[in-house]
């Protein structure tokens, strides 16, 4: 067992399993901050994983089905900020409202354009390409697993990067975390919060996009119903750990993309029942959260 | 007496009035879509369901675990709870009932309502995790309730494979004789008596939220904890009780439902009733007097889908987008009793 975690392909799997999570984890920061929360990243990610799989099919370029990905992302939390900001629903409900409408659109999509069908296999996705450093991507162990990944790696560590910045250097950062703090405060010196709230959402769409084009696009070759399959919960879960940090958040995302891949790939290695073995990344969750409530309890007395 | 009782129909007839219109909205926009016919597709989700006692008689069985989830997700919403444990609740109450009830034998009565008495408790102490990490650490109930339902999904699908198994049937429960069962209203149309029991919660939860001393506090603190706080209703109680009750009434549920209206327990995937409970609820506005009618016109809206869909052009999932739609524009234009403060992400 020893030599599978430590092997190239674990830590290559770890990686692959984590993506999607630590960019829900990233579209939850952004909103969260924002003073909003997005349950519906995860149905969100549903909805690109559909568009980007569909539409790199059709158009023959993975960058259309990438674009496309990311406007749905976009889409769904509009569709949270016409319900939760103008309408005035709860925000939390009509979260839960939204993933019951991606389940649902989802299939309608993939079974009206491909009749009947539940997943897109018969029409499968232009992948986002690969990329290899040379060099760097013979350094033993560590090499391949950064230096040779798919694009949306990359993209995920500039994200990463681009939240540390905007966050914490620039003005619209200040903007998003005031209208999450103190809401009052934005709208006393002039600036609206629900504009500052409708673009967080914004930045919290197209993350869920990228996420969702990296199951359908890059992961898997094709969209099938069901796919997401908690990736965006776990990484609301990753953010709530992390505290508002994006660097920590992405810890716990990659993180619980271990336990997820440990759990699927100790399948084959470890002679323990599978059926356990898929609790793993739930019971890590709610042990983690409960080891870090009662830590920052005990730090406020 | 006039705003007791006046105010609320007239509440609900709006909605629902609502709901059907987004229902032949969303239908339409299929039927386009997916090149329907509209006259078709109207008439069999509208009409169908109505058709026949067996028609109907699928409204009633399809309201039974909607009305348990419904008033489940309706005491914790009351009490600023979102908790989605009623999911996992009612899948591991079924899954009980499924292998207790052939173990405790055949007793007409006894055995079903002994069963769905253990799935109640059962189902109340595992809801106690997140409800005692809310109220105790502050931990968000949505995040660890998700978690806990997938926990209980594969724990459910573990003991099903391995030690619960029927050597004929490798992933089901054994065979439930008709004395382990609920009995039946109708037998022509095997209408379970679960509906009967599923009515007397709704009743006594009504009662228990409007008339009791509890049932005030529990509002109280969903309203607002801190002013509860100080008027000495220890809101902490409140919080995890309403989550215990919710799961446990869930669990009961799942046991009824699998006791009234199958002969051994064999999902393989969660059942969604718990995520439907959220519909139920903002249909009803919260109230458990009106979680009945709210699931049966869900019930409705439901066999309608799956009479459209037998026609072929559209399928049933576009209930989803349906329900989706309804809960949004009811959480829109009546505000939900409880409301949350803060983010949900931030545990």
């Amino acid at each position: 067992m020893l030599d599978w975690v430590l092997s190239e392909s674990f830590l290559m799997n770890v990686i692959a399993y984590a993506i999607p999570i630590i960019f829900a984890a990233c579209a939850s920061l952004i909103s969260n901050k924002a003073g909003i929360s997005a349950i519906n990243i995860e149905g969100a990610m549903s909805v690109a994983a559909v568009a980007g799989a569909l539409m790199s099919h059709f158009s023959g370029s993975w960058i259309v089905g990438l674009a496309f990905a990311m406007t749905a992302g976009v889409l769904m939390m509009m569709l949270l900020a016409l319900a939760a900001l103008w309408l005035r629903a709860d925000s939390f409900l009509s979260g839960i409202a939204l993933n019951t409408f991606a389940s649902g659109i989802c299939l309608l999509i993939v079974k009206g354009v491909l009749n009947g069908r539940t997943d897109s296999s018969t029409a499968p996705s232009v992948m986002v390409p690969q990329v290899r450093f040379p060099l760097l991507s013979d350094v033993p162990v560590v090499g391949k697993a950064i230096f040779s990944q798919n694009l949306l790696f990359y993209i995920m560590l500039a994200v990463l990067a681009f939240l540390v910045v905007l966050l914490n250097c620039t003005k619209l950062g200040v903007q998003i975390k005031t209208a999450g703090y103190h809401p009052e405060a934005s709208e006393s010196v002039g600036v609206s919060v629900k504009r500052t709230r409708v673009i967080a959402l914004v930045i919290c769409g197209v993350m869920a996009g990228l996420g969702g084009a990296y199951l359908s696009m890059a992961n898997l070759g094709y969209f099938s119903a069901g796919m997401v399959s908690g990736r965006g919960f776990m990484g609301i879960a990753a953010e709530a750990m992390g505290a508002g940090a994006p660097i920590k958040a992405g810890l716990f995302a990659l993180l619980f993309g271990a336990v997820d891949y440990f759990a699927v790939g100790g399948q084959t290695v470890l002679s323990f029942p599978y059926e356990l073995l898929n609790t793993l990344p739930y019971l890590m969750t709610l042990i983690t959260l409960i080891i870090y409530a009662t830590a920052q309890k005990r730090k406020k007395g | 007496m006039k705003h007791r009782f006046v105010r609320p129909l007239l509440n609900i007839v709006v909605r629902l009035a609502l709901a059907v219109a987004v229902a032949a909205v969303v239908l339409t926009g299929a039927c386009l879509l997916l090149k329907g016919n509209i006259e078709e597709v109207m008439a069999a989700f509208f009409l169908g369901p109505l058709e026949d006692e067996y028609a109907v008689a699928e409204i009633l069985r399809e309201a039974v675990p909607l009305i348990f989830t419904g008033i489940a997700v309706s005491l914790m919403v009351r009490c600023g709870q979102f908790n989605m444990f009623v999911e996992g609740a009612f899948f591991g109450g079924a899954f009980l009932a499924g292998v207790l009830a052939p173990m405790l034998g055949e007793h007409a009565v006894i055995t079903p309502l002994l069963t769905i008495l253990a799935g109640a408790a059962a189902m109340g102490i595992l809801g106690y995790i997140p409800a005692k990490m809310k109220s105790s650490l502050g931990v968000n109930e949505f995040v660890s309730s998700l978690m806990l339902n997938y926990i209980v999904f594969w724990v459910v699908m573990y003991l099903i494979h391995g030690i619960a198994a029927d050597p004929d049937y490798p992933n089901a429960t054994p065979y439930l004789e008709d004395t382990m069962r609920l009995p039946l209203l109708n037998e022509d149309t095997e209408l379970s008596s679960n509906l009967v029991i599923a009515l007397a919660i709704a009743v006594c939860s009504g009662l228990f939220l409007f008339k009791t001393k509890w049932g005030y506090a529990l509002r109280i603190t969903g309203d607002n904890p801190s002013f509860a706080d100080y008027s000495g209703i220890s809101s902490d109680r409140y919080v995890t009780a309403s989550q215990v009750i919710g799961a446990s009434l869930a669990g009961m549920g799942g046991a009824a439902f699998l006791l009234g209206n199958y002969y051994r327990f064999q999902w393989s995937s969660l059942p969604n009733y718990g995520f439907d409970g959220f519909v139920i609820t903002s249909i009803a506005g919260n109230n458990p007097y009106a979680v009945p009618a709210a699931a049966l016109f869900l019930g409705y809206l439901r066999v309608g889908a799956l009479q459209v869909s037998r026609l072929g052009d559209i399928p049933n999932e576009v209930i989803y987008v349906i329900q989706a739609i309804i809960i949004i524009l009811f959480g829109a234009h009546f505000f939900f009793h409880a409301r949350r403060k803060g983010g949900a992400g931030n545990a």
